[in-house]
């Protein structure tokens, strides 16, 4: 009995021994969450410098989309066009947009030394839209899209250091001039050129004479006509071709022409001039017979109705100065093209033609 | 025989509860070890040490005033004739040169080309350049100095 309880006893303190480590084991085994490695890493003041540097060429962005629309806009603005859709403005100043900002990010930005340079990304289109404030059109929005992001680079020790930053650029162009250019495509001015002949033109014209000493004259045509351009101009003419030519058409073309009084002011002002207008003044038919009854105690009558058809086609010359702002260009006047604060001017020839 | 052997049972069953013991013991360590291997955790402490060069220029540049970026004003002197359009606005950075210049006890210059000196730096101070763009499609260097 001694001799087995001997034997037993080491290997029972053994085997406790085993059993204790076989549970701490289990134990720290089922809770432990792996190994963990650490490892302190030192960054240098490079991270911030590039930080800044990544904001800085944001910004160089940011103003440099301003210099080419406002350059952009300034130049074809100046251009010989037969256009002024609003919409087709803003898609011809946006191209050549683009290219001036692509002229911008040709070359790495650099901030405080060559050490930071900012890789700039080209862009491959500069999309518009329209803006309105209480349904007027006071600009448009771009929104430039890159082809890249803005990125930099630094090797140091071994280690690299890349940032990026995305370089899409969204800006708010106010360009008052479309609102103006808006009222006067060549749809809107044979519009008006419409309603002027409409409301002063009337299709059927009659002239009446009276009076047993009138009995020897007649009515032409063309007196027929003067009785509206006295009423719509204070003038007769004598023959037909002058009243259409002189009268008619001088009429519509002033009249054209008013529309810069009412939409000029003191921040926008709008020139029009009428090259190359053609008015033409059909008859349709004149009827009408003297009625004499002097003779017979009563009067001399001579009514004379005409039917006209009316038209009229010209080129609205038009120039419109924004004098809300100006914006710094690079002026085209002048052979040393120097930087100048410039106002929008706006030119374009629109046709348009009535009837 | 069976007598000797009988002295010898509870022996051979605590050897043989032993010999289990060791084997879960062998098998346990090596999936330990095995699950162990691969979740291994690298915690990274970063220490940024930094002057943070280039802040005030940056916060500096961004700044607006009248709708316009500083960056967007001091480009535009670019222009001929520029002081009929920017002279409140070129006041206006003056004044926050000189606020910051008092704020941070050091003397600060802005400066475009030889077009315009904003504030006011000893030659021997540190000096930095920074890209703007100008009007018209060119770019320039606006040279900040601080002492």
């Amino acid at each position: 009995m001694n001799r087995k309880g001997f034997i037993a006893i080491p290997l029972i303190v053994f085997l406790t021994i085993v059993l204790l480590f076989t549970i701490i084991f289990g134990i720290s085994f089922t809770i432990s969450k792996g190994l963990v490695i650490q490892k302190t890493i030192t960054v240098q003041q490079d991270m911030y410098a590039m930080l800044n540097s990544l904001e800085a060429s944001k910004a160089y962005l940011d103003t440099a989309i301003k210099y080419s629309l406002y350059q952009a806009a300034y130049d074809y603005g100046l251009e010989e066009k037969h256009d002024s859709n609003p919409d087709n403005i803003i898609v011809k100043i946006s191209e050549k947009a683009k290219e001036k900002l692509n002229g911008y990010t040709k070359e790495n930005y650099k901030f405080l030394s060559d050490k930071y340079q900012v890789q700039l990304p080209s862009y491959s289109r500069i999309d518009p839209k329209i803006y309105k404030s209480a349904n007027i059109i006071t600009g448009f929005t771009v929104e430039a899209v890159p082809t890249d992001t803005i990125r930099i680079a630094l090797e140091k020790e071994g280690e690299s250091t890349k940032l990026e930053k995305q370089a899409k650029i969204n800006f708010n162009f106010q360009y008052p001039i479309l609102q103006l250019m808006d009222s006067l495509t060549s749809d809107k001015l044979k519009q008006k050129a419409d309603e002027i002949i409409k409301s002063h033109w009337p299709k059927e014209l009659v002239k009446t004479i009276t009076g047993c000493d009138k009995k020897s004259q007649r009515i032409e045509t063309v007196d027929v006509l003067n009785e509206q351009l006295k009423i719509n101009s204070g003038k007769e003419f004598k023959t037909f071709e002058d009243a259409v030519q002189l009268g008619f058409n001088g009429h519509i073309s002033s009249k054209i022409q008013d529309i810069q009084n009412q939409l000029s002011n003191n921040l926008i002002s709008l020139e029009i001039s009428i090259d190359d207008p053609k008015a033409t003044v059909q008859v349709e038919f004149c009827q009408g017979e003297p009625v004499d009854n002097c003779g017979k105690g009563g009067a001399f009558t001579y009514t004379r109705k005409c039917s006209f058809n009316y038209s009229y086609s010209g080129k609205a010359k038009i120039s419109i100065t924004d004098k809300t702002k100006a914006y710094p260009v690079k002026a085209l006047e002048g052979s040393d093209n120097k930087v100048l604060f410039k106002n929008f001017v706006f030119k374009t020839t629109n046709s348009f033609s009535s009837g | 025989m069976s007598k000797k052997l009988k002295g010898f049972g509870p022996l051979l069953m605590v050897l043989g509860i032993m010999i289990v013991l060791i084997i879960i013991l062998v098998f346990a360590t090596q999936v330990y070890v095995k699950t162990h291997m691969t979740n291994v955790k690298l915690e990274v402490t970063v220490a940024i040490e930094s002057d943070a060069r280039g802040s005030w220029p940056v916060s500096f540049l961004k700044s607006e005033t009248g709708g316009m970026s500083y960056m967007e004003i001091l480009g535009s002197v670019r222009a001929d004739n520029y002081n009929d359009f920017l002279g409140e606005r070129l006041k206006v950075i003056e004044d926050q040169v000189k606020k910051s210049a008092e704020l941070d006890k050091k003397q600060k210059e802005v400066k475009l080309e030889n077009r315009i000196v904003v504030g006011q730096a000893a030659s021997a101070g540190s000096r930095v350049l920074i890209d703007i763009p100008l009007p018209g499609g060119e770019r320039s260097s606006l040279e900040i100095k601080e002492d």
